[in-house]
């Protein structure tokens, strides 16, 4: 009985070993953080006066963790912590040390993230605060506050993209524009002006009729400068490339050879607000997968007939193509009701963004250097999704296409005008695709 | 009566050696053993930075966090001792920043998962 009693506690002590040394390859998992934005790994700990410079060292180094700066305010010292420990939890342990008099998270402080140019009170679609757009002629002019694409939190943290270069496939740009001027791309001595022109066939993309300046204000005009109005991406480098003519007519040769230009002059993102409805265009589509290969994510827009893109004989291209780096953008009102002119579609639209009474930069006959229009259409739609992909991989400078494609579509906001309309159903929404986080791939296991 | 227990133990005693002959080889309780899994590298920047990582989770067993600690990259692999059995295993990626824009954290849908048979 003594014997099979040892057995039983031999192999008692076997599991315990076993599970002993589980435990040695098995940390806690963290906890989430708490409220609040501030530094990760890092606190700040004031010591009360009896306590000695070594003492304070030496109770820091006791938990593992390091001094890295002394604050020079009586007391205070800055303090890394040991990788994966939860702040809340350490603030609790410091703040129940009786020679520590105050224990707190290093708060992080930025430029205050509201752009200050003259017009920002306008742009409804990154702040809707129920205002009344003055010069816009869709209605409704005043929407639900909070319909919009939340970009003072995304400002918070990026709103330079210039890492990232943005093509506007369509009438050329107003490059001499005042909110535009300093985002352009810069082409060296090949392409002195932003880009090319593939309907005169040289090498100065300026608008001829505005519709290409107003897009690319929107993805991209100078934010925080006092002027204007500002991109969804504040900083950007802009690439001019002109396939649609005065009157907004482009062809499949121009824009194959537009988006040709754009990948082999390094744009990650292109902006296509254009749209046909002659049917499948294989031509086309060789181009956009050109793009794919050239791991470029496209944006489109869905077409303003306000009719099904998904039923046959409707479909507009190139938003029908189905290339995985394409994304189709319907136009939202500022309720976030569908726009009565947008297309829509189950399969071939992605996704929705604010495209009604959009102020934004205007070039063309009549303008000038500091002209602004405000305008309809999904042709606004698409490119407040194109300035969001190039806000995510300025961000994210490892981001494939893939990746960026579905941060937008998984961290977009879900909208009831658009369930079962949309492939997914949503608005873009800025904040919650900068912090979606892809699933990792690749997963293996070796057997030592 | 007392002699029971004692001559339990001398049967299985007997079994082990008749067990032990009988096969030509010796027969052993199979080990626990070294598993290392890895995974590709996260593209999210948030992921390769302080606060961020990657969180193991295997069937049956406590969850696995491999943070970020230094360099350009969180670390891409970790090990574990499995006694022997069948594991279903999936990979998490975690990084600080959230969806309203603050520091509470957001983690990422799990990986694709893999059954892992430990003999």
């Amino acid at each position: 009985m003594k014997s099979l009693s040892r057995a039983i506690m031999a192999l008692a002590a076997l599991a315990g070993v076993a599970l002993a040394l589980l435990q040695q390859v098995v940390a806690v998992s963290p906890e989430p953080l708490g409220g609040g934005v501030y530094v990760a790994g890092e606190v700040l700990v004031k010591f009360k006066p009896v306590s000695s410079a070594q003492d304070r060292i030496a109770s820091v180094a006791a938990l593992g963790h390091a001094v890295v700066a002394n604050l020079h305010q009586p007391g205070w010292v800055r303090v890394r912590v040991a990788t994966g420990q939860s702040i809340g939890q350490v603030l609790a342990t410091y703040q129940s040390d009786t020679r520590v008099a105050a224990a707190q998270p290093n708060y992080i402080y930025r430029n205050a993230a509201v752009p200050n140019d003259a017009n920002y009170g306008q742009l409804w679609a990154f702040k809707n605060s129920g205002q009344i757009v003055g010069t816009g002629s869709y209605v409704p002019r005043s929407g639900a506050a909070g319909d919009d694409m939340g970009l003072e939190l995304a400002w918070d943290h990026i709103a330079d993209c210039s890492s990232v270069v943005v093509a506007v496939i369509d009438s050329g740009v107003n490059y001499t524009h005042q909110d535009l001027g300093s985002n352009m791309w810069d082409g060296g001595a090949g392409f002195p002006n932003h880009g090319h022109d593939f309907v005169d066939n040289d090498n100065d993309p300026m608008d001829q009729s505005g519709h290409g300046t107003h897009v690319a204000g929107i993805l991209g005009a100078v934010g925080n400068n006092g002027t204007g109005t500002t991109g969804v991406c504040q900083r950007t480098r802009i690439m001019a490339v002109r396939v649609l003519d005065d009157t907004g007519t482009g062809t499949t040769a121009t824009t194959m050879q537009g988006i040709g230009f754009a990948v082999t002059h390094g744009a990650r993102i292109i902006n296509m607000s254009l749209a046909g409805i002659g049917g499948f265009d294989p031509a086309l589509s060789d181009a956009i997968t050109q793009a794919q290969n050239g791991d470029v994510v496209v944006i489109v827009a869905a077409g303003n007939e306000g009719r099904n893109n998904d039923l046959a004989g409707n479909a507009t291209f190139p938003c029908a193509f189905t290339q995985p780096n394409l994304l189709c953008v319907a136009a939202l009102d500022q309720n976030y009701a569908l726009a009565a002119f947008s297309n829509w579609g189950p399969t071939s639209v992605d996704l929705g963004a604010p495209g009604t009474n959009i102020l934004s930069t205007w070039g063309g006959a009549g303008s000038n250097s500091s002209s602004y229009n405000t305008l309809d259409g999904t042709s606004m739609a698409a490119p407040q999704v194109a300035g969001l992909a190039t806000m995510l991989r300025a961000f994210n400078p490892q981001y494939t296409y893939a990746d960026t494609v579905s941060a937008i579509r998984n961290g977009g906001r879900a909208a009831d005008a658009l369930a079962g309309i949309t492939a997914t159903g949503k608005a873009a929404d800025g904040m919650p695709s900068l912090a979606y986080i892809n699933p990792p791939t690749g997963l293996t296991a070796t057997l030592q | 009566m007392s002699h029971g227990p004692f001559r339990h133990l001398a049967s299985l005693l007997a079994a082990t050696a008749l067990s032990a002959c009988g096969g030509g080889s010796e027969q052993s309780a199979p080990a626990a053993r070294t598993v290392t899994l890895a995974w590709q590298a996260s593209h999210e920047s948030g992921v390769n930075r302080t606060g961020g990582g990657y969180q193991v989770s295997i069937s049956g067993q406590p969850s696995i966090d491999v943070p970020y600690v230094s360099g350009s990259a969180a670390p891409t692999s970790a090990s574990v001792f499995l006694q022997p059995g069948r594991y279903t295993v999936s990979v998490h990626a975690y990084a600080v920043l959230d969806a309203q824009g603050g520091n509470t954290g957001s983690v990422s849908a799990p990986s694709q998962s893999i059954t892992v048979h430990v003999r």
